[in-house]
């Protein structure tokens, strides 16, 4: 176990340090909505992607993902590996969003599909449904945050304490600076993250006696874990009702694609890609690993989520690199939560809020903090009560979330799309998510539930289309951009 | 119109390759499913998904940074 007090102080340290960034970045905001929730569209590539990585590559990472390892084993691997694959969206979409959002100012991804189908009512629908699948998702990370410090602690850090440091976190960063405060103090917690999961492995590992001896062990005591099924976790349709919508992560998660919008130039997106991609692939071999070496080190769990936490206090890893992959997990984990109230914010204030557009941006930028503020409260009030139906849609987020992908792939590939098909899409196919899941029992395990939304979405959104006209007001992204893309041999 | 010249900027052809491109990724990722599933599931050799599923990242991690280094960067 990790000692409460000496956890509370390197915590009030990695806080003085998130300050510290976030005061300088808050001196370089000039008060604009733009440079308050996407940065001005002036991040760099590095920036960008590391940013990118720690809010895509959460906590998840290290907790569930380790803990689907530790019991199904190399089959989480493989999962990982898809979601990863789906990066390659960005090759053709990063463009895109990009040119776009600098074209017509967008700031949030649900008004950018509302204008291409020139409809407030689309934007308003993915927005909505964003919101109620992404706040559910907010409570896992702080869940996440209390499971970790209370964890290695042993009680020592209670839930209520973990919570409501990781809310203050949170909450100032996001506060104080928006999007650049938290994109810089994710690139640099980011490569804490990773460092620390290097170093963190390479202990592990070698208190099993080293690469060879690891594998060896592994194929001797565990060899189902090194094939699929496995154990029995990682079953066909279990790893396809998983890896499916993972797949589309990138475009169904506001909080990822307005992303795109922060670039500055095509440079920085490419290097961003490229930072993201070397981060991810490296990243999930070390959370595999880890989950490997769980096994070994700490068998016999009961909760698999506790593997991490269950390894970090077994003594293989010496006590200032558990600490430091302590502060690269709370990180990723506030990372994501502010990412997520950021984007909420900025699709209140953007989508919701009538008439914003036409107010100050100060008043824009006080929407959005109220927003975050919100959130953060809701996060952590759920992670607290542990409430059965805020843990259901959790799960359903990466399912529900699927219904904005027709809409966006539309708006750039299809000119005949239409405002009432991308409504019938979002909405349709957010309905069929909550019924299996929610009233029929349907599992996110159970690959009906991710096939049924999307091709209900993807159904609605041709059929409405085509039996409707686009609206006068839509605007031809397709076109519009077609030169600009050619110019920069974007494909 | 004989005899007048029409000054016009030639507009840049969209770069082709792109459904070659599509074609691998959407092969790639159905061998990422397919492969360990089917091929390998009654491998003798007990590495053999875990270093299927490596090289399928390698192979994915090619396939972006092809995608992303032919853009011409600059404004």
């Amino acid at each position: 176990m990790i000692a409460p007090a000496l956890l509370w102080t390197v915590i009030a340290l990695f806080a003085a340090f998130g300050f510290f960034i976030a005061v300088r970045a808050a001196r370089s905001n000039t008060g604009t909505a733009g440079d308050y929730y996407i940065g001005g569209r002036d991040i760099g590539g590095m920036v960008a992607g590391l940013s990118y990585a720690a809010t895509t590559y959460s906590a998840f990472m290290l907790v569930v993902l380790t803990g689907l390892t530790y019991r199904g084993g190399i089959g989480a691997l493989g999962f990982e590996l898809i979601y990863f694959a789906g990066l390659s969206l960005l090759v053709i979409f990063a463009p895109r969003f990009w040119l776009v959002g600098k074209r017509w100012g967008f700031i949030s991804p649900a008004e950018m599909i509302g204008a291409r189908y020139g409809s407030r009512g689309v934007a308003r629908a993915m927005a909505g449904v964003s919101i109620v699948f992404l706040l559910p998702y907010c409570t896992t990370q702080m869940a996440g945050i209390g499971l970790l410090l209370s964890g290695v602690t042993g009680g020592g850090i209670s839930l209520f304490q973990a919570v409501a440091t990781g809310a203050a976190l949170a909450m100032f960063w996001a506060l104080l600076a928006g999007l650049r405060s938290v994109a810089w103090t994710d690139a640099a917690l980011s490569i804490v993250m990773f460092i620390s999961g290097l170093l963190a492995v390479g202990f592990a590992v070698s208190a099993l006696g080293g690469p060879a001896q690891f594998l060896s062990t592994l194929q001797k005591d565990h060899p189902d874990w090194l094939s699929v099924p496995g154990p029995g976790l990682w079953s066909f349709p279990t790893f396809l009702a998983l890896s499916f919508p993972w797949f589309f992560f990138t475009l169904s998660n506001p909080q990822v694609s307005q992303r795109l919008f922060i670039l500055r130039d095509f440079q920085a997106m490419r290097r961003m890609i490229l930072w993201v991609m070397g981060f991810g692939f490296l990243f999930t071999l070390i959370a595999v690993v880890w989950g490997l070496a769980a096994l070994q080190l700490a068998p016999d769990l009961e909760n698999t989520s506790m593997a991490t936490p269950a390894l970090l206090a077994s003594g293989a890893v010496p006590v200032w690199v558990a600490l430091l992959l302590i502060l690269g997990i709370l990180s990723a984990a506030i990372s994501t939560l502010d990412s997520i109230a950021l984007t909420i914010g900025a699709m209140i204030a953007r989508d919701f809020v009538r008439g914003v557009k036409a107010q100050s941006d100060a008043r824009q930028i006080l929407a959005g903090r109220l927003v975050i503020v919100a959130v953060v409260l809701f996060a952590s009030f759920f992670a607290l009560k542990q409430a059965a139906i805020v843990d259901q849609l959790a799960a359903l987020s990466a399912a529900g979330l699927l219904v904005s992908v027709p809409p966006i792939v539309g708006a750039f590939f299809w000119r005949r799309g239409t405002a009432a098909g991308a409504i019938a899409a979002i909405m349709g196919g957010a309905a069929v998510a909550v019924w299996l899941a929610i009233l029929q029992g349907i599992s996110v395990f159970d690959p009906l539930l991710p096939f049924a939304v999307g091709g209900t979405s993807l159904g609605l959104f041709v059929f409405i289309s085509l039996v409707t006209k686009p609206r006068a007001e839509a605007l031809d992204f397709k076109a519009e951009i077609a030169e600009q893309l050619a110019h920069h041999r974007a494909w | 119109m004989e005899g007048v010249t029409i000054n016009q900027t030639p507009k840049e052809r969209r770069p082709g390759g792109r459904a070659i491109w599509l074609a691998a990724v959407a092969v790639a990722v159905l061998a990422g499913v397919a492969v360990p599933y089917g091929l390998l599931a009654d491998s003798e050799y007990v590495m053999a998904v875990v270093l299927f599923w490596m090289f399928f990242g390698v192979v994915v991690v090619g396939l972006i940074v092809l995608g992303v280094m032919r853009w011409r960067a600059g404004v």
